[in-house]
């Protein structure tokens, strides 16, 4: 562990006489296969409190609250609450050890409904059973309960948006008897009204004498909402403490091992005049459109709005996965993506949102994945695939994003979130595109690796790519993006310029409340 | 605390699509199939005939609810076919003198039944064998057993059981009391916990996990429903015709694979039922009529349905991409 000059006072882990409520974690060790995920990691956290959980990603956040949750067993090491050693090693275990906990992942079944899905494995009273209509009542009032929007409890949840899932299964979370609360990355895909609800639900538990750890990336989140924060670095406890002791620099250098001069760089290629991209009286299946747009070479042009309204349909539209009609011209020709690979031939790449569902054959190698999209260029005469071309080039670019190059040949699966981001990256990369869509690409990723990516932006940008940027992070459009175009139901409500580019503006836009805003841009 | 704004409102596409009226298709198909058929063949409501033709498809609706359980979890049993041929062989071999009664020497056949399903779960769960694969292997295993006891069509079926197969009761015949019986047995079971753990296992196993259910025990129970199911069928078949047919399941395997799937059941798992599956053996059994009394020859019968396997598909499939999207 570093020498680093922070408070350490709560990093005791030794038991407490008489204290019989707080959660502790004693030197956890984990590995899979030869990566270690976890090198004997310790975690204190009391009843009443919420305790951040940050780190970089592949840090061992994810294997930690894997442990506390029951869904994987730790090498060694111990979980206990007060002085009880608890048994784990199953969610069944978990649950009745009183610890709940807000998924990642999410633990919603996807065929079931929202009640269906509220009312799993819950005791439930006859009349509440018998028959569709008092299982609804039954989800309506827990939704009621805890304030969360109104969701239609009779659809499926493959059905809902993101957004409205990630609060479905904080309500399920919050619903069952916990003595302990785990929020994992519960707001890293929400907009910034959903995330105030969930810290206010973290909040409220742990006044209710629970013990909440809340995981997050944001450290304004830390700021707000945690009383004391542990920082986990390479599967150690690097820090840990009360959250007012720690700056966000120490907080994270603790994250990086290392200062971070900056997370977004410096700009220093300014837009080409001519026009890169455009589309006119364009449409898509999903109720996006009719949209105008025109974007210049090497311009980064930003998609901002609340969940929802098109930002998803209008990415997966241009990279040819949803159809589209209207006119499409990249760099003067005109171009109509049948499919995403046509799209691709054409210059047009997307890196996806999911990136474990969309993006990755998860049981591939490094090395397959980055190239999948880009075989035809390794293609000899006969069709076979040039590998040694394939594999300098590869390398060479994951280098540039920081992927080592033994780990070229490792499956994707045993990769972090930050480094499978990396490999959905330079997939999209080494197909040299000309206009590269970003969907969402810096959820759930720690700084370190988010600047990387912005790096690579402003690299391409300078190279004459042109940009477009969805991010559900105002604050990353803000200070990424040329322009921003504000989405609001499936239409561009308005493009704002350089020089009114901030958070406020974009949320003015995006709630219709833009009336007296001088945005200087064009309504569209 | 005050509720925040409303995520509803928000989403684009239409909702209704991804809604329940694709639940109630296969039974508004049925509708209109029985319409149809009482229109060209009017004699056909009469209770005795429905009773006749529903018993004639009664080893297939009891064949294809207990391979719902199984695709619900988005598998497959083939050892279904198997399993009804050794119940059919057992019960006209070894019923007549059984200590206890024909009645008992049933209840063991599909206990018999179950524990090949059993076999099936272990060898799926703890074995991590596909089920494909792994029926496929005890379908010739029970198929070949049931040979071994019964080398071709034989032997006696005790007047007791096929007194209860073609017999009536209330002045209804039997078998519309089965049907009955299988859709209140359905509707109560569909509201217990292990229905709930049976969904959610086959919507998302992994998923399902993190709500704390072990999925094993689900699947083994799933298998032996399926397997008891099929030694049921095969009673039934060797009652109706009072006879050991030992190489008669066969036919039925893919036939209630067809009727699950016309039902409105997920091969991948996580949607359907028993409900829908009841439905889809009605149609099968409605549209042979249909065909039947357009004079067609009974072939042509295998023709449409496949056509309408088909169509339900793709109606299925398209309208959840509309919706989803």
């Amino acid at each position: 562990m570093a020498a680093l000059d922070l408070p350490t006072d709560g990093h005791d882990v030794a038991p407490q006489v008489g204290d019989s409520t707080s959660l502790r974690v004693v030197d956890v060790r984990l590995t899979y296969g030869r990566v270690v995920a976890l090198a004997g990691a310790n975690l204190r956290a009391c009843a009443g409190e919420v305790h951040g959980l940050v780190g970089a990603n592949g840090a061992g956040k994810s294997s930690l609250i894997k442990i506390l949750s029951g869904v994987v067993t730790p090498d060694s090491g111990s979980v206990f609450m007060g002085d009880a050693p608890l048994s784990l090693g199953h969610p069944k275990l978990s649950e009745r050890a009183g610890i709940s906990t807000v998924y990642q992942e999410l633990s919603l079944i996807p065929t079931m409904t929202v009640a269906e899905n509220l009312a799993l494995r819950r005791p439930l009273g006859v009349r509440a059973r018998l028959g569709r209509r008092g299982l609804e009542t039954y989800a309506k009032g827990l939704l009621r309960e805890h304030g969360a929007p109104p969701i239609d409890v009779s659809r499926r949840v493959q059905s809902l948006s993101f957004a409205e899932r990630q609060v479905l299964e904080i309500v399920r979370a919050l619903s069952a008897d916990h003595r302990v609360l785990i929020f994992d990355e519960a707001t890293s895909a929400l907009p910034p009204d959903e995330s105030k609800w969930v810290m206010m639900q973290a909040r409220k538990a742990a006044s209710n004498g629970a013990v909440v750890v809340f995981v997050t990336h944001r450290l304004e989140e830390v700021r707000a909402v945690c009383d004391t924060v542990s920082v986990l670095r390479d599967g150690t406890t690097a820090a840990t403490g009360k959250t007012r002791e720690f700056s966000d620099d120490q907080l994270v250098t603790n994250m990086l091992g290392r200062r971070l001069e900056r997370l977004y760089p410096e700009r220093t290629h300014a837009p080409a005049p001519d026009i890169g991209f455009e589309i006119s009286g364009w449409t898509t299946r999903g109720g996006v459109g009719p949209l105008d747009l025109t974007i210049r070479r090497g311009e980064i042009l930003g998609i901002a709005g609340l969940e929802g309204h098109g930002q998803r349909e209008l990415l997966l539209g241009l990279s040819g996965d949803v159809p589209s009609k209207g006119s499409m011209t990249l760099r003067g020709k005109r171009f109509r993506p049948g499919t995403p690979g046509s799209a691709i031939k054409s210059g047009v790449v997307l890196v996806p949102e999911d990136r474990q569902k969309e993006g990755l054959l998860l049981t591939k190698s490094v090395l397959f994945n980055v190239s999948l999209a880009s075989l035809t260029t390794y293609g000899r005469r006969v069709g076979w695939i040039d590998d040694r071309r394939e594999r300098i080039d590869v390398s060479a670019l994951t280098g540039d994003l920081g992927l080592p190059k033994e780990r070229l040949d490792d499956m994707v699966s045993l990769l972090s979130g930050g480094m499978m981001q990396k490999v959905v990256m330079g997939k999209a990369l080494l197909a040299k595109p000309r206009l590269l869509l970003l969907h969402d690409c810096t959820r759930g990723v720690d700084v370190g690796t988010k600047a990387q990516i912005f790096d690579m932006m402003f690299r391409l940008a300078g190279e004459g790519v042109t940009i477009i940027f969805y991010s559900s992070d105002f604050a990353e459009l803000v200070n990424m993006c040329d322009r921003i175009a504000v989405m609001v139901e499936g239409q561009v409500k308005r493009i704002l310029e350089a020089g009114f580019l901030s958070e406020d503006n974009i949320l003015r836009v995006a709630l219709g409340a833009d009336s007296s805003m001088s945005t200087g841009g064009a309504v569209s | 605390m005050t509720p925040i704004r409303s995520l509803e409102k928000r989403g684009i596409g239409s909702r209704w699509l991804s809604g329940g009226w694709l639940d109630s298709l296969p039974f508004m198909l049925l509708v209109g199939l029985v319409v149809v058929y009482v229109a060209m063949e009017p004699a056909v409501l009469d209770p005795s005939q429905i009773g006749l033709q529903l018993q004639s498809e009664m080893p297939l609706l009891l064949m294809a609810c207990g391979e719902c359980f199984v695709i619900l979890l988005g598998g497959v049993d083939l050892s279904v076919g198997g399993i009804c041929s050794l119940a059919s062989a057992l019960i006209a071999t070894h019923s007549a003198g059984f200590p206890g009664g024909p009645w008992l020497a049933a209840l063991c056949i599909i206990g018999v039944g179950a524990m090949a399903g059993v076999l099936n779960g272990l060898l799926v769960t703890y074995g991590g064998l596909v089920p494909f694969i792994a029926t496929l292997a005890t379908w010739s295993i029970w198929g070949g057993v049931a040979l071994v006891i019964l080398p071709t069509d034989g032997g006696t079926v005790p007047i007791e059981i096929t007194d209860a197969a073609v017999g009536s009761f209330a002045g209804l015949p039997n078998s519309i009391w089965f049907v009955v019986a299988l859709a209140v047995a359905w509707f109560l079971f569909r509201r217990t916990p292990f229905a709930a753990s049976l969904y959610a296992v086959g919507g998302d196993e992994a998923r399902a996990r993190l709500r704390g259910i072990d999925s094993n025990p689900v699947k083994i129970a799933a298998f032996a429903a399926a397997g008891g199911f099929a030694a049921a069928a095969g009673l039934f078949l060797s009652a109706e015709t009072t006879t050991g047919l030992p190489q008669a399941g066969d036919a039925l395997i893919l036939t209630s694979i067809a009727a699950i799937v016309i039902g409105g059941t997920s091969l991948s798992g996580g949607a359907g039922g028993i409900g829908l599956t009841i439905a889809g053996t009605l149609i099968l059994l409605t549209l042979g009529g249909v065909v039947a009394a357009l004079g067609l020859t009974p072939t042509f019968a295998y023709v449409v349905s496949s056509l309408l396997l088909i169509c339900m598909v793709a109606v299925r499939h398209i309208a959840t991409r509309l919706g989803a999207e």
